[in-house]
């Protein structure tokens, strides 16, 4: 039995990647000249059901940005798919996922700080969506803090399609049928950036202001499907703002 | 031009992988059977997204959406087989949230077990569906609900034919059947 325990913590250290990337708690003093550093404001998602009794006024951030490592030369993530020639040290993941460590936290948004190796990174999804279609990279310097602005995430629902409500029938059939029931066909999100503005929280005094630097975005990444889940642009394919990039209107 | 999927399926049934998979007596460290072994995986991989549309497109499973083929009169063959190719390698990645359950009761599990896996199989189609529609309409096609002659004809025909009689849908002059929202 000990030794089951013991091949058991063995497999679970190994398993551990070092921790390469990191949502910070707090600021760095000083911030460390190897590491780049990505700062991101989330606005939180009023609850809808605000007006019931105890409930919370906003929904908790349960998802949030994923970023990757981008290999602009093959046209995808580092270490997979096209780009598997130009892989990552040992046990480092390609990947930054979403983590629930804000470092400013308001009543509408929530400011997040991530600590990077100095690369090219790019949106590579936001939940369970996967913006392979099409999305934004970016570069990470080292010693620098890479401002991307506010974020805000929104489903991406084709044109005529939303969702339906949930009536008392529909619950209790849905319940009645259980595995067998017509559920709603899954729908991807979009994300949308927009610059720090005086009504978001303001940089921290903590950082070197010279070493803030907005973010420019490069459109037009594209890479595999790695987050295991639905896949669309960035500003989403279905997305109102006008039709997708390669539309085109069938002839009937 | 046939997409790279299409590719490693010929090679497929050529090299006998699965063959030499299940005989035995190979040499792991020979190359070629390293490089084999990764045509299989990925021939499986876009073998199953196949099947899966097929489900999807014959069964009729309770989802919203009707079962449909992709339409765009102006495609040529070799733009459709990269962009049909390069949607379902994507559609190839969905992977369905796994359902355990635990229990020391031997039939509980067992049918827990069931219906999880119902579950998890309807939601991998669903996410199938709905990356292939996505990617789809991003490259310009739209849906179009297919006519149960064309479902009975299309279910008779091997992958790669059926991926030939799609081509002739999505480019006839006139859709066959209603067009659906993107």
């Amino acid at each position: 039995m000990k030794i089951l325990m013991g091949a058991a913590t063995l497999a679970l250290a190994v398993s551990i990647s070092p921790a390469d990337a990191a949502a910070l708690k707090a600021i760095p003093t000083p911030l460390n000249p190897a590491k780049a550093y990505i700062l991101v404001e989330y606005k939180r998602v009023p609850n809808p059901y605000s007006g019931s009794p105890l409930a919370p006024k906003y929904l908790p951030q349960m998802a949030g940005l994923a970023l990757a490592r981008y290999d602009v030369e093959h046209g995808d993530i580092r270490g997979l798919g096209k780009a598997a020639v130009n892989p990552l040290p040992a046990k480092a993941s390609p990947t930054e996922p979403f983590q629930n460590r804000p470092i400013v936290k308001t009543e509408t948004s929530v400011l997040f700080l991530h600590e990077v190796e100095p690369d090219t990174y790019v949106v590579q999804g936001w939940a369970n969506t996967s913006f392979s279609l099409g999305s934004y990279r970016f570069e990470a310097k080292p010693g620098t803090v890479v401002d991307l602005g506010i974020v805000s995430a929104a489903t991406d629902w084709a044109v005529g399609e939303q969702p339906k409500p949930m009536t008392a029938g529909r619950l209790v059939g849905l319940a009645l049928a259980g595995p067998f029931a017509k559920m709603p066909a899954p729908v991807p999100y979009r994300v949308s950036f927009h610059p720090r503005g005086e009504s978001d929280i303001p940089v921290p005094a903590g950082f070197p202001r010279d070493r803030v630097v907005p973010v420019t975005f490069e459109n037009g990444a594209t890479f595999g499907n790695y987050l295991g889940g639905l896949v669309n642009r960035v500003e989403g394919v279905n997305a109102p703002h006008g039709e997708g990039p390669g539309e085109t209107s069938p002839s009937k | 031009m046939r997409t790279e999927w299409m590719r490693k399926l010929r090679e497929l049934d050529q090299w006998k992988v699965r063959d030499l998979f299940f005989t035995g007596g190979v040499n792991e460290a020979d190359p070629k059977w390293r490089e084999a072994s990764k045509v299989y995986a990925s021939a499986t991989k876009a073998r199953l997204v196949i099947v899966t549309l097929t489900m999807l497109l014959f069964e009729g499973v309770a989802l919203a959406s009707p079962p449909a083929y992709f339409y765009k009169p102006s495609v040529e063959r070799s733009t459709f087989d990269q962009e049909f190719g390069n949607c379902v390698e994507l559609a190839g990645g969905a992977k369905a949230t796994p359902h355990s359950l635990y229990t020391p009761n031997l039939y509980a599990a067992a049918i827990g077990g069931f219906f999880g896996g119902i579950m998890a199989s309807r939601q991998r189609r669903a996410m199938v569906e709905s990356v292939m529609r996505i990617c789809m309409a991003d490259r310009g096609y739209r849906r179009v609900i297919a006519p149960k002659g064309v479902l009975r004809e299309l279910a008779s025909k091997s992958d790669i034919d059926r991926a030939g009689r799609l081509f002739e849908l999505a480019t006839l002059p006139t859709p066959l059947g209603e067009v659906l929202p993107r």
